[in-house]
């Protein structure tokens, strides 16, 4: 009888443990559920993350936003019990590299939260076109995976991945500009200095050394339909926390579109000492409202900023905040050769 | 006149680089202090123009430039450099005000 009791306070004790060390908020668990939970000390707990049909965080960012918010907080509160996260990537049907590129970030980057080392698996999308999009953005070659991979794609240049500038992909995305437009080195010459500034960017301003996240970009480039479309991506602080931190007085409650407008319009560049500092996001915009870029994207934490045909920016805020920042812009390959 | 030339993708990168050098290669450190510092002291001893030609590369990242010239006119002082040195670029002339603006401006 002792014994059992014994046995039953243990059971009772090991129980609440495991309660307490899972502890995350249910109300906001829409995307995770648990499919294994631990009865012993030394099980792993392992819990499938749903991903929405619309994989897209530039058509869809409330809900992807919300969707990876919900991973990060679920793996933040876990950071010291192992879990296996399996990703059920199966009923998406429309995904853009944007989200694609997140997810491997966020992979990597939930990697190095605390002690414990979680691991991650999961399977791909039914849907053929977005099995194909995976398949082709190079997504492949970042994990582990028993599925064929596609041979290179002339019209793709699959994610490469890096920390501050890497003169390789700068030039080889010109190289691939130049020979997809059938322009000149002339033609790409606004090209280079832009990405190589957003790289630049990521390595020195984008991420604050305390954060878990990995100082790295990701770019992807490909050719459709008469566009080359480019979508970077990085995970760091994001412009308007940037901006909140290096003006705190003067920021203190402004929505963060509104934050990422004024930068967008320069209107920082005179609050530093600093005159030759703060150009990237005023430049971008410049060759966005003379079309040399097309329907430019911006989002970073929550803010996402739009530039129109007619160069009219569009700023909102969107529910959730994102880790980094993404820019997404497009060449029409017609109007390179001027 | 006698002039010292350099031509920055020939004589340098093709691909210019970041600010610094601890931040990657090809950068505007690089180049200052590697082709860009040299040749101005030889201009400045033999009291010729140092031509930089800015042609021929895949472009020029801002803070490259700005390290480059800003940071030239730091060490030597804004009167004897703007005196020496000589800018050439037929494929993006705009660069000329550009790099100007940083030299008046480093600080």
């Amino acid at each position: 009888m002792w014994i059992k009791r014994r046995n039953l306070k243990n059971l009772k004790k090991r129980k609440n443990k495991t309660n307490k060390s899972h502890i995350y908020n249910p109300i906001e668990n829409n995307y995770i559920k648990k499919t294994k939970s631990p009865t012993r000390k030394r099980d792993i707990e392992e819990v499938t993350v749903f991903a929405p049909e619309n994989f897209s965080i530039i058509n869809n960012p409330d809900e992807l936003s919300k969707f990876f918010d919900e991973i990060k907080y679920y793996i933040k509160n876990h950071k010291d019990n192992k879990v296996t996260i399996y990703f059920d990537l199966s009923k998406i049907k429309d995904v853009t590299i944007d989200a694609i590129m997140y997810l491997l970030a966020l992979i990597k980057n939930l990697q190095n939260i605390g002690l414990a080392k979680h691991t991650f698996r999961g399977n791909l999308p039914q849907n053929e076109i977005a099995l194909e999009k995976f398949k082709e953005s190079g997504f492949l070659d970042f994990v582990n995976s028993r599925v064929q991979k596609v041979n290179a794609n002339a019209n793709k240049i699959t994610i490469r991945t890096g920390q501050s500038n890497d003169s390789k992909v700068l030039k080889e995305i010109c190289d691939f500009v130049i020979e997809k437009a059938n322009c000149t080195r002339k033609n790409t010459k606004f090209l280079y200095p832009l990405m190589a500034e957003m790289m630049y960017n990521t390595y020195e301003h984008a991420y604050d050394g305390k954060s878990y996240t990995i100082k790295n970009w990701y770019i992807y480039v490909e050719c459709e339909n008469n566009l080359i479309k480019t979508t970077f991506l990085d995970t760091g602080l994001g412009i308007p926390s940037t901006l909140r931190k290096r003006f705190k007085e003067t920021l203190f409650g402004e929505q963060e579109g509104k934050l990422l407008e004024s930068a967008l319009n320069g209107e920082f560049r005179s609050k530093t000492k600093l005159a030759y500092r703060n150009n990237g996001l005023p430049t971008i915009k410049n060759y966005a409202i003379k079309k040399e870029i097309l329907n430019l994207h911006l989002l970073s934490n929550k803010a996402y900023c739009f530039i129109d045909d007619d160069a009219k920016i569009s700023a909102k805020e969107m529910k959730n905040k994102i880790m980094g920042t993404i820019f997404y812009w497009e060449l029409d390959i017609n109007g390179m050769r001027g | 006149m006698e002039k010292i030339i350099i031509n920055i993708a020939k004589d340098f990168s093709e691909t210019p680089g970041p600010r610094y050098q601890k931040d990657g290669e090809f950068s505007g450190e690089e180049f200052r202090e590697k082709v860009l510092v040299p040749k101005y002291n030889e201009a400045v001893e033999k009291k010729v123009k140092l031509e930089i030609n800015l042609d021929g590369g895949y472009g020029y990242p801002p803070s490259f430039l700005e390290e480059a010239f800003g940071g030239l006119v730091r060490k030597f002082g804004k009167e004897e450099v703007v005196k020496t040195l000589e800018f050439v670029s037929l494929e993006e002339p705009y660069l000329l005000e550009t790099i100007q603006k940083y030299m008046e401006k480093a600080i």
